[in-house]
């Protein structure tokens, strides 16, 4: 039965998208690898900067998560979804990173974060700095709560949250079983739900 | 319908705060929601954390990500060595064989048999003490007497 699974999970590799290009890629196709990026670059630059909360060193993991990938391009084979090993390698190293501490270094560009925010065009009617001030708050609020989340229980919520993965790729991408992943969320979540309830 | 959280199927609630949840299935746990509290709070809850992490917005990418990327792939084949080099050390073997080497090495400098001390004669003259350089005269004495005295018995012989 497992090695069934296993050839389904390779025919569904064989089918995605980016493990085509990513085959392209290692045929020696650069522009393919260019697609690749475009595609990813965001959702692995957010992920990573919402795992260590700072966004220079997000980047710099980032592009680490992409010259792994581009220097395995000749042993690269598609046993899984391209994201999948996309994410499994970002989360291997934002998960060495929280562990040796580095982001640390600048951890006050976690408060200084709120500099770094896309700039909200709104017509008339600006908010008042009152209003700015709370919802900034509350933001802090949030960033905290989730950087009090056990590492493994972080990385899960991030890619159930924001990168609506499904349970079976995330048990993948953390190298865990299904049920590990659903308990890692179960407590997560509900860890959240007791710290974030009073924004109700 | 049979309460998720009764039995431990929470991810039902969580895909239905998420609005996942397939149709036939919301509509059966609408249902349930209205009788089972514990359930209505849990989804309350999970809405009011869906919102709060939507709120969580992103900083822009930097503009010159990918030159840079592109700038250290370039960069990369002159760096083969430096691959290689990190491959090697990081072989599973290596670090047992670097380890039972300096077991080896400590092994040989603490099973080193001593050297016989070399004679340091300069610091036997500097170690005398009043009392031998004392015995050493009556030793003197004691042969000068006796000397004499066998010189006194030739002489009366």
């Amino acid at each position: 039965m497992e090695r069934v699974n296993k050839n389904m999970a390779s025919v569904a590799a064989a089918l995605d998208c980016d493990t085509q290009l990513m085959i392209r890629v290692k045929q020696g196709d650069g522009a393919s690898f260019g697609v690749l990026l475009e595609k990813h670059r965001s959702p692995v630059i957010h992920f990573l900067y919402r795992m260590v909360q700072n966004q220079a060193v997000a980047e710099e993991l980032a592009q680490e998560v992409f010259l792994r990938v581009y220097r395995s391009r000749g042993t690269y084979e598609p046993t899984a979804k391209f994201t999948t090993w996309l994410f499994r390698i970002a989360t291997h190293l934002a998960l060495n990173t929280l562990r040796d501490g580095k982001n640390q270094r600048m951890e006050t560009r976690l408060d200084a974060d709120v500099l770094e925010a896309p700039v909200r065009q709104v017509c008339d009617g600006r908010p008042s700095v009152e209003q700015s001030m709370v919802r900034e708050a509350r933001l802090d609020e949030v960033r905290r709560a989730v950087a009090g989340l056990p590492d493994k229980q972080r990385a899960a919520v991030l890619m159930h949250k924001y990168e609506d993965m499904e349970y079976t790729q995330i048990a993948r991408v953390l190298n865990c079983s299904e049920s590990a992943v659903k308990s890692l969320l179960f407590r997560a979540y509900e860890t959240l739900r007791n710290r974030l309830a009073h924004m109700a | 319908m049979m309460c998720p959280i009764e039995i431990g199927e929470q991810s039902e609630l969580l895909a239905y705060s998420g609005r996942k949840l397939e149709l036939s299935r919301a509509v059966a746990l609408e249902r349930h929601l209205e009788s089972c509290s514990a359930c209505r709070e849990f989804v309350e809850g999970q809405r009011t954390v869906w919102q709060a992490l939507d709120a969580w917005q992103t900083p822009p990418v930097a503009g010159d990500f990918d030159g840079r990327l592109f700038r250290r792939m370039e960069q990369e084949p002159a760096e083969w060595w430096n691959r290689w080099l990190r491959s090697a050390l990081l072989r599973p073997g290596l670090p047992l064989a670097a380890a039972a080497c300096l077991v080896v090495a400590v092994g040989l400098i603490l099973e080193r048999p001593d050297a016989p001390p070399e004679p340091q004669p300069t610091s036997q003259v500097q170690n005398l003490q009043p009392e031998q350089v004392e015995n050493a005269f009556d030793d003197m004495k004691m042969l000068s007497d006796f000397t004499r005295a066998a010189r006194t018995d030739a002489g009366e012989l």
